[in-house]
């Protein structure tokens, strides 16, 4: 392994995170307050889901939202921005494996996500009675679902001609799917064949297992959305691999 | 040793065959000339040596390391300046040679001396914190030479590398590359100033058509195709006679130096007209008529 040239590749996503800072830290904390003031504060003050405050149902909701664009957009624009001004011939030359390559990618991602996550988390204590219950599990969830979401971004990147293209998974199929996936409702709340629809929606178990991790309470069981989450992450990971060792739209 | 050692290299692409065939080694020390026009297969195969393009036959070798199967050790030796500007947008100079050095393995505290360096010899030291976008062309052009050095490579390949500069940067750079060449850095230089491959190169490899044409000595190219031919200037317009390997312009008539015995008839020619011979000249082929005629371009 290539230690040096892996850690260059991730300070290199950092530090393309910090110079558009204005774009992706302060966006997604500025909206999810939004989110709280709105729905929370004045819609939701009165109202409960389960044994929580709608206000506390709905911060794991939105961290989570955020984990999930935010590692999705940092992989597929930085990737995608490297195609498009030949700068990723740069990291093709060099000595570095299709490994090496992915994981500095995917780690720049996932760090972004990470400290999106723990920066709302962090507004939002000051005025919420909500923390972390779990932990390991609170960590498992925001490093596998930044970890599926980023490979996502890599594997669309590679495919995408133009920026346009981009959009598309985010617009026809990320954003709907979080939103029926209970970043705003208890599934419990929806009539019985939408909850057995909602099921089959993968965003559901992300959302719905990072919500144990911080309040203790779920819809579902907190297992099957481990392993739900764990099962896409790899598969999601090995065909990002895949693609880059084919050399997929980067090689000739 | 062989710096660089192409054998029976091929690529094709849907309905086009890029690369059919093609071998040539480049001896340590040697600054390699890498001619052909548009689309004759020079760039894929580079592409195939730096890693950009896979090959489906063939095999390419940088001082003995497989490109394939020791691909660290092939690329680490090899530092590339290409011919479009392919910065990172987030880096500013100085960063971009830190980094380009991170990426070969070199941590910044170890690159900082060369990096600093790198930057006063390519008068870039005034610059270090700009963004390159703020850069002139000539400068651009200077800091993609000052990357593809920075990891101190064995093998530098140069796309282009005086396009689009003014002649005096151009003249600075030739020096250098003649300088570190000097040194012991073997260069492959792809040009399309043909004259700039003539000065430069002691060797030159022409491809055509996917095919290696030509692949010697520049001197050697130049002298033994004899292909130079000799200039009558004359104070009227000829009429034209059907001589072979002699063509008839105007005042000024050519003959090739495959026909040179036919002089005398072209003199008398001449003469039977009372048409005055005002000059006569020989002129030795360039690179340039050499490559023109090869890829009957």
């Amino acid at each position: 392994m290539n230690w040096t040239a892996l850690l260059t590749l991730i300070k290199r996503e950092n530090l393309r995170t910090i110079k558009i800072i204005n774009q992706v830290i302060w966006p997604p904390i500025i909206s999810s307050l939004l989110y709280i003031f709105i729905f929370g504060f004045s819609l939701g003050k009165n109202f409960e889901v389960g044994e929580v405050s709608y206000l506390a149902f709905l911060v794991p909701g939105l961290i989570m939202m955020n984990i999930i664009m935010s590692s999705f957009d940092e992989s597929s624009s930085s990737l995608f921005l490297g195609k498009f001004i030949n700068y990723i011939q740069e990291l093709l030359i060099a000595p570095m494996s299709y490994l090496e390559l992915v994981l500095g990618f995917l780690f720049g991602s996932i760090l972004r996500a990470f400290v999106i996550a723990n920066l709302i988390l962090l507004v939002f204590v000051f005025f919420i009675d909500v923390g972390v219950q779990h932990i390991g599990l609170y960590l498992y969830f925001t490093f596998f679902v930044s970890l599926f979401f980023a490979s996502i971004g890599l594997i669309v990147a590679l495919w995408a001609e133009k920026f346009d293209h981009l959009a598309i998974l985010n617009t026809f199929f990320i954003t709907p799917l979080l939103f029926f996936g209970g970043v705003f409702h208890s599934i419990k709340l929806l009539p019985e064949f939408f909850q057995k629809i909602s099921l089959i929606n993968p965003l559901f178990y992300m959302i719905d297992g990072f919500r144990f991790s911080m309040l203790g309470t779920s819809d579902g069981d907190v297992f099957t959305s481990m392993f739900v989450v764990l099962a896409l992450a790899l598969v999601a990971f090995f065909y990002t691999l895949y693609l880059f060792r084919s050399g997929y739209k980067l090689k000739q | 040793m062989k710096a660089l050692s192409i054998k029976n290299l091929h690529k094709s692409y849907p309905n086009v065959k890029a690369v059919d065939g093609v071998s040539f080694d480049v001896e340590e020390g040697d600054f390699f000339g890498f001619l052909g026009p548009n689309g004759a297969g020079k760039t894929t195969t580079l592409n195939c040596v730096i890693g950009l393009a896979k090959f489906s036959k063939g095999e390419i070798e940088v001082f003995g390391k497989d490109n394939k199967k020791d691909f660290r050790d092939a690329r680490s030796l090899i530092g590339i300046a290409p011919q479009e500007y392919n910065f990172d947008p987030y880096l500013n100079i100085e960063d971009v040679l830190v980094y380009q050095a991170g990426y070969y393995g070199i941590p910044k505290g170890k690159i900082m001396p060369r990096v600093k360096l790198l930057l006063k010899q390519f008068k870039l030291d005034g610059k270090k914190e700009v963004d390159f976008r703020k850069l002139s062309g000539g400068m651009k052009r200077r800091l993609t030479l000052a990357r593809a050095l920075v990891h101190k490579p064995k093998l530098l390949i140069l796309d282009e590398p005086t396009a689009g500069v003014d002649v005096e940067l151009r003249l600075e750079i030739h020096k250098y590359l003649a300088e570190i060449n000097k040194q012991g850095v073997t260069i492959l230089l792809t040009s399309h100033y043909i004259d700039e491959i003539e000065k430069l190169c002691n060797k030159t490899c022409i491809v055509n058509d996917g095919k290696i044409i030509a692949n010697d000595l520049t001197k050697n190219l130049v002298d033994d195709l004899d292909t130079g031919h000799t200039e009558i200037l004359t104070d009227k317009k000829s009429k034209i006679k059907k001589i072979d390997c002699v063509e008839f312009k105007g005042n000024k008539i050519i003959v090739w130096n495959k026909g040179k015995d036919k002089l005398d008839d072209v003199f008398e020619h001449l003469s039977k007209q009372k048409i005055k011979v005002l000059d006569v000249k020989s002129v030795k082929d360039s690179l340039q008529d050499i490559f023109l005629r090869l890829t009957k371009k």
